[in-house]
């Protein structure tokens, strides 16, 4: 079990308290000077160090920070859910006005559910996949001996109805898999909440929804705080903190590296992490502005390099894609249209960004673009010679071939695109093999070229891939699909994957490469703010169509359909870097849309 | 610290962070030396004292099967009525069977053939399963589904039923055991390795060729083919173990190895006989069919979770 | 999730995964039947012309060996009264058509019909490979609640311990058995078919290294499972570890499990032999080795008939209970 321990000379160094709340009588939380540390065979790991936290009820507290800051263990020692080798020691640890120091197992599970709702990310495997979300409801109010059945069945529907699902005699008798991102995610919020916990904790519980579901969980958590619960939630997106935090705890490393209420420290970081976390968030104002603090890469080292031949026109468009339509076999003999009737022109040099919501067939329209998907119907040129298409259209696998070097993939998920047999060096020496491009001679000082190209030292040439961080993994992924010297980069959600800071400089770099090379790139996100960032046209996607095309200054600031308008105004932005600007309301949580 | 740089060194996954319930020891974090000797240092380091044992007692066993005059001096097929059933004694480490035998010679002398049938089933096996099965993930719907029926049909006759109806065919003795159990094993390693194609031909990496530019020959040889045989070496491993199992089974029921003999199948069959008066006449065989078994298995398991990790 | 890719990583030996088909419920098991049908005819079909390779004459067999020495008329008799004089592809449709009512034909070495000789070994192997089924499971799940998860020595334990049953030959663990506790201790009775006591230790014999194949699948599963979200979520409202792990891991590890026991029944009664010979009981087992031997082909066929169709029966059942157990296989099919 967790070792829970009273640590005396962490009290006193306490320093994060934010202000105005701690000590406070009828505080949910008091948590002074906590450290947390796991006992593992290569020795402890201390994850959570000399945090101090408090919480009045009708509050929410946010803990914000990138991965491995600490915050997820942090939110479960406030309900003795840590790993069984974790130590847990503090100066005051009080959750609820109980010293949680001294909480024997059971004692923590007569709290767990009843008087502490928690709350996970992702309802889809947060909630028993093999049980109806009545049974996982009502499994609480058993734990908890509330007696009698249909008692306990009004209740669940009940907690359901509150949670903003309607018919909730329906869903009760369905299971998580059968539910849409947004009611899973609702019921997964009820489970938590049907004994009506004064606390409730929060772990990303909006991060993988789409915006417009995202803003109605949104709403929904503020209804808690609002009933006068306890709210403490994690985050790494600082806009989602901005309108639901009341109080802000952002950790580094384990530590709180500043907090205090939530619109002065958005407004008015103070410490330098903070404020290149703010920086670095891609958004509509930020355009052109270089996100991160790294130095721009140099392509000047590429430029030596002979150039391929390629057919690629200097004058026609990169990609002018026409009516495509692609559609698979659905249940039952009826077929599911995935992408319906889209066209669009990507101009060479610029950047034409595809968003829209999961299922919407961006990433259909992304491989037909790049010829791996034969479309239903439709064409798609490239660089001015037929790329894809059918019938008098129709490009054989062997035609495409050759030009394939002209355009390249970078994915979200980068490790995957590498043949696990490869080193690093090798991932790149083979493409360059693939595109016949130099000697096997000078392929290695090539290779080790185009890694400082994209900002990577030569030691990592023998390193394999799995032993990379997020950020170097995608880093090889582009001087890999650099190797083959493209003109057309396929970015499908290249950055999805990434810590907010390491995601500013991937996009940083994305843009030094476009400037330098002349790069055209068809950028796909669902992230609105990344898309705003780098794209100068916009494709907007809804159910396999093109909703809306423009500019991006035209997108974002008059868009034309309510769609786009929906989409828009469901993302959560941050206030303004000026505190007077900073509105307390949060326009556009009000978004409705049946999920 | 700056955001700004992006961590140089490999992040170790936080204890508690990502997947609930998780454990710091489970995902290890990486050193960075580089290197083959490094390579084979970090290995051994993280190997646990449990495969360090099987691995020594396996080495053993391989000592045995290939020199196994190195470990007696006594000819096991040496015939001494006088001193039959002798207990265990430091003249006769395992005791001596009914006709004298020194059990202990022929327990060492069986060692070769015992490994070699498993080995051999085991090639066998995944020849004729990697050939349907890798040749089923490759090929179109057609000839696909018609090697999936077929394997399917072959399932039909579980356990030892197929390799028993190869001996029926092709009567008894040691080539056609090892050819029978080999046969018997071909339908699993079949569907595993047409899953494990489909796998590979599904991953990412096979896309990424194709975008490369790279043809179809190029791609099914030099991607799918190495990265589907990649596993092969630690499936075969963990394959012997269970095959010497099935082989000394058929020497057991006298469908295999026939006496005199040294087979530990066929030695445990000639003990059970005298199991009353001479416990060690099969025991002692029936240990080290276990022990072949077990460590095959304990080092092939190992050798695949390091393959998985690297995956 | 997927259960039949984390089948085939986890366990080496061939273990089928149940092929889940879309469809309702019905739908899918009438769909299933069908399929189920063809298989058992190619396996007879299979069977009965590679059996056709048997080397040597089965007339030689049916008279008793080469030492008969008969002469052409009884020769000719024999073939008649067998039907051996007839094409082979005739044979075979008239084979098809004896089993269609029933009838396996005669037995080369017993000279009377098949199921007379077969019909009395059916149950016994049947209960013992149904008990040996039992001990299977609940060694495996006593090993699996009990020790994943409960630290690293008793984790380890478990481990090491499913690893050496598994490896085990199951008939030296039927000989220790019978020595220990027929023998020494006398607790059983040493050999034959006498009531559940004389069960006992032959389905040991069988189920101990099943139980090692069983429990090693699903500790994996349930390890898995205990990493899940969902389990997190259920701790979290307040549920007990036990309760935790009855009332949730459970349920998703024992699905390979499930699996890997429809192929362990029909596999158990071809392995039954061992045990039928150590403790000299009557079966199929014993019946099919020793036809085998003495090249009775049409007991041979039969016992592959009996087996496949074994396997057939209980991989429809498993299926079945699959759905039971994951009712999301109904809605999407292929996910299971």
């Amino acid at each position: 079990m967790t070792d829970y321990r009273t640590n005396n000379d962490g009290g006193g160094t306490a320093s994060a308290v934010p202000a105005g709340s701690a000590g406070e009588a009828n505080s949910l939380l008091n948590i002074e000077g906590l450290n947390v540390s796991f006992a593992t065979p290569r020795g402890t790991v201390d994850v959570v160090k000399d945090v101090s936290l408090a919480l009045a009820p009708g509050k929410a507290l946010a803990l914000v920070g990138e991965s491995g800051s600490g915050k997820t263990v942090t939110a479960r020692t406030l309900v003795g859910l840590n790993a069984a080798n974790a130590k847990v020691n503090a100066g005051r640890l009080e959750v609820l006005g109980r010293n949680a120091l001294k909480l024997g197992e059971r004692q923590w599970r007569g709290l767990r559910g009843k008087d502490i709702g928690y709350v996970l990310q992702d309802a889809l495997v947060s909630l028993d996949p093999l049980r109806t979300v009545g049974q996982e409801i009502d499994e609480a109010l058993r734990a908890h001996g509330v007696r009698g059945k249909a008692a306990r069945l009004e209740r669940v529907h009940q907690a359901l109805l509150d949670a903003g699902i309607p018919d909730p005699e329906v869903r009760a008798k369905q299971r998580s898999g059968e539910l849409s991102g947004g009611l899973r995610q609702r019921a997964l919020i009820a489970q938590a909440t049907v004994l009506n916990p004064q606390l409730v904790i929060a772990d990303e519980p909006t991060t993988a929804l789409d915006a417009t579901v995202q803003a109605q969980i949104l709403e929904l958590l503020a209804g808690l705080k609002e009933q006068g619960r306890g709210l403490v939630f994690i985050s790494h997106d600082l806009a989602v903190v901005s309108h639901l935090a009341d109080e802000v705890a952002v950790m580094q490393g384990g530590r709180i590296v500043e907090s205090g209420r939530a619109a002065e420290v958005l407004s008015n970081p103070r410490h330098e992490y903070t404020r290149a976390l703010i920086n670095a968030i891609p958004t509509g104002a930020a355009k052109g502005r270089r996100l991160s603090a790294g130095a721009p890469v140099s392509a000047a080292s590429l430029s030596g390099s002979p150039g391929r031949a390629t057919e690629f026109s200097e004058t026609a468009p990169a990609i002018v894609a026409r009516d495509l339509v692609k559609s698979y076999p659905g249940p039952g003999g009826t077929r599911r249209t995935v992408v319906d009737g889209v066209s669009f022109t990507l101009e060479r040099g610029r950047t034409l960004g595809i968003v829209g919501e999961s299922g919407s067939g961006k990433s259909t329209t992304a491989r037909i673009a790049l010829g791996l998907t034969q479309p239903d119907a439709g064409s798609v040129t490239l660089g001015g010679f037929a790329w894809s298409g059918t019938g008098a259209d129709q490009v054989s696998e062997e035609q495409r071939r050759r030009h394939r070097p002209d355009i390249q993939l970078v994915n979200q998920d980068p490790l995957s695109s590498f043949d696990p047999r490869f080193s690093v060096g090798r991932v790149i020496t083979d493409a360059l093999e693939a595109g016949s491009i130099g000697t096997s001679g000078d392929r290695t000082e090539r290779a080790v070229t185009l890694l400082d190209q994209v900002g990577l030292p030569p030691s990592l040439f023998n390193r394999r891939p799995l032993t990379l961080s997020g950020g170097q993994r995608q880093r090889v992924a582009i001087a890999r699909a650099l190797a083959l010297q493209p003109r057309v980069l396929l970015l499908d959600e290249p950055v999805s994957a990434l810590d907010v800071s390491i995601q500013a400089q991937v996009l940083d770099l994305l843009a030094d490469l476009q400037s330098q090379l002349g790069l055209s790139y068809l950028f796909i996100s669902h992230d609105l703010g990344v898309i705003h960032h780098v794209s100068d046209d916009v494709l907007v996607m809804k159910d396999g169509k093109v909703v809306e095309t423009g500019t991006a200054a035209d997108i974002f600031t008059n868009p034309q359909t309510d769609y786009t308008r929906q989409l828009l105004a469901a993302v959560p932005e941050l206030p303004a870097r000026e505190p007077a600007a900073h509105v307390a309301a949060a326009p556009g949580l009000t978004v409705k849309e049946a999920s | 610290m700056s955001v700004a740089l992006e961590p140089t060194t490999t992040r170790t996954p936080l204890p508690g962070g990502g997947q609930p319930g998780n454990q710091p020891d489970g995902g290890r974090g990486r050193t960075r030396t580089t290197g083959l000797l490094a390579a084979v240092l970090r290995g051994l380091r993280g190997t646990p004292i449990g495969v360090w044992i099987a691995a020594a007692v396996l080495a053993f066993l391989v000592l045995a099967a290939v020199v196994p005059s190195l470990l007696t001096v006594k000819d096991p097929y040496i015939i001494d009525p006088a001193g039959a059933f002798t207990a265990p004694n430091a003249e006769h480490l395992f005791g001596t069977d009914q006709n004298g035998r020194d059990v202990f010679s022929r327990v060492i002398a069986g060692t070769g053939q015992s490994l070699l049938l498993g080995l051999a089933a085991t090639a066998i096996g995944l020849v004729l399963g990697g050939l349907l099965g890798i040749t089923a993930g490759v090929s179109g719907k057609w000839l696909d589904s018609a090697i999936c029926r077929f394997v399917e049909i072959l399932f039909a006759f579980p356990g030892l039923l197929l390799a028993l109806i190869v001996i029926a065919v092709s009567g008894t003795g040691v080539v056609t055991a090892a050819i029978a159990v080999g046969v018997g094993t071909a339908p699993g390693y079949a569907r595993m390795l047409r899953t494990q194609t489909l796998q590979v031909i599904a991953a990412p990496y096979v896309e990424t060729a194709r975008s490369l530019g790279r043809s179809r020959q190029h791609i099914l040889w030099h991607t799918i083919v190495p990265n589907v045989i990649r596993p092969l070496f630690v499936l075969a491993t963990l394959g012997v173990g269970q095959a010497i199992v099935w082989a000394s089974s058929l020497s057991f029921l006298g469908l295999g190895a026939q006496p005199p003999a040294a087979e530990w199948g066929a030695m445990l069959a000639d003990g059970r006989n005298y199991i009353q008066i001479a416990w060690w006449i099969a025991a002692f065989p029936g240990i080290f069919i276990t022990l072949a078994a077990l460590t095959t298995t304990v080092v092939g398991r190992h050798l695949q979770q390091r393959l998985e990790a690297e995956v | 999730m997927s259960t039949a890719t984390q089948t085939a990583r986890t366990s080496h030996t061939e273990i089928p995964r149940t092929t889940a088909t879309a469809g309702s419920t019905g739908q899918v098991i009438l769909k299933r039947a069908a399929g189920s049908l063809f298989v058992l005819w190619a396996a007879v079909t299979l069977t009965f012309f590679v059996l056709r390779l048997v080397p040597g004459d089965p007339v030689t067999t049916i008279l008793g060996g080469h030492s008969a020495a008969p002469s052409a008329e009884t020769v000719a008799a024999v073939e008649a009264q067998y039907g051996l004089d007839q094409p082979v592809l005739l044979q075979y449709v008239n084979y098809l058509a004896g089993l269609a009512t029933g009838n396996f034909g005669t037995s080369y070495v017993f000279k009377v019909p098949v199921l007379d000789i077969l019909g009395p070994q059916i149950l016994p192997t049947f209960q013992l490979a149904g008990l040996a089924l039992v001990f299977a499971w609940a060694i495996a799940l006593a090993f699996t609640l009990l020790t994943v998860g409960r630290g690293r020595v008793l984790d380890g334990v478990g481990r090491g311990i499913e690893v050496f049953f598994a490896a085990l030959p199951p008939f030296w663990v039927g000989i220790m058995l019978a020595v220990v506790f027929a023998v020494i201790l006398g607790w059983f009775p040493v050999a034959g078919d006498d009531g559940f006591k004389s069960l006992v230790l032959p389905a040991l014999a069988l189920g101990i290294p099943l139980a090692g194949f069983i429990a090693q699948v699903t500790r994996s599963s349930f390890e898995e499972a205990l990493a899940q979200p969902f389990v997190l979520s259920a701790r979290a409202r307040g549920l007990s570890d036990l309760a935790v792990r009855v009332g949730h891991a459970l349920r998703h590890a024992i699905l390979p499990g499930l699996t890997l026991s429809a192929w362990a029944v029909g596999s158990l009664v071809s392995s039954a032999v061992v045990a039928e010979i150590i403790f000299a009981r009557p079966g199929l087992g014993r019946s099919l080795v020793d036809a085998i031997i003495n090249r009775d082909l049409p007991i041979t066929l039969a016992v592959v008939f009996i087996i496949a169709t074994v396997y057939i029966l209980v991989n429809l059942v498993v299926d079945v209970l699959y759905r039971v157990i994951d009712p999301r296989t109904n809605d999407k099919g292929a996910g299971a």
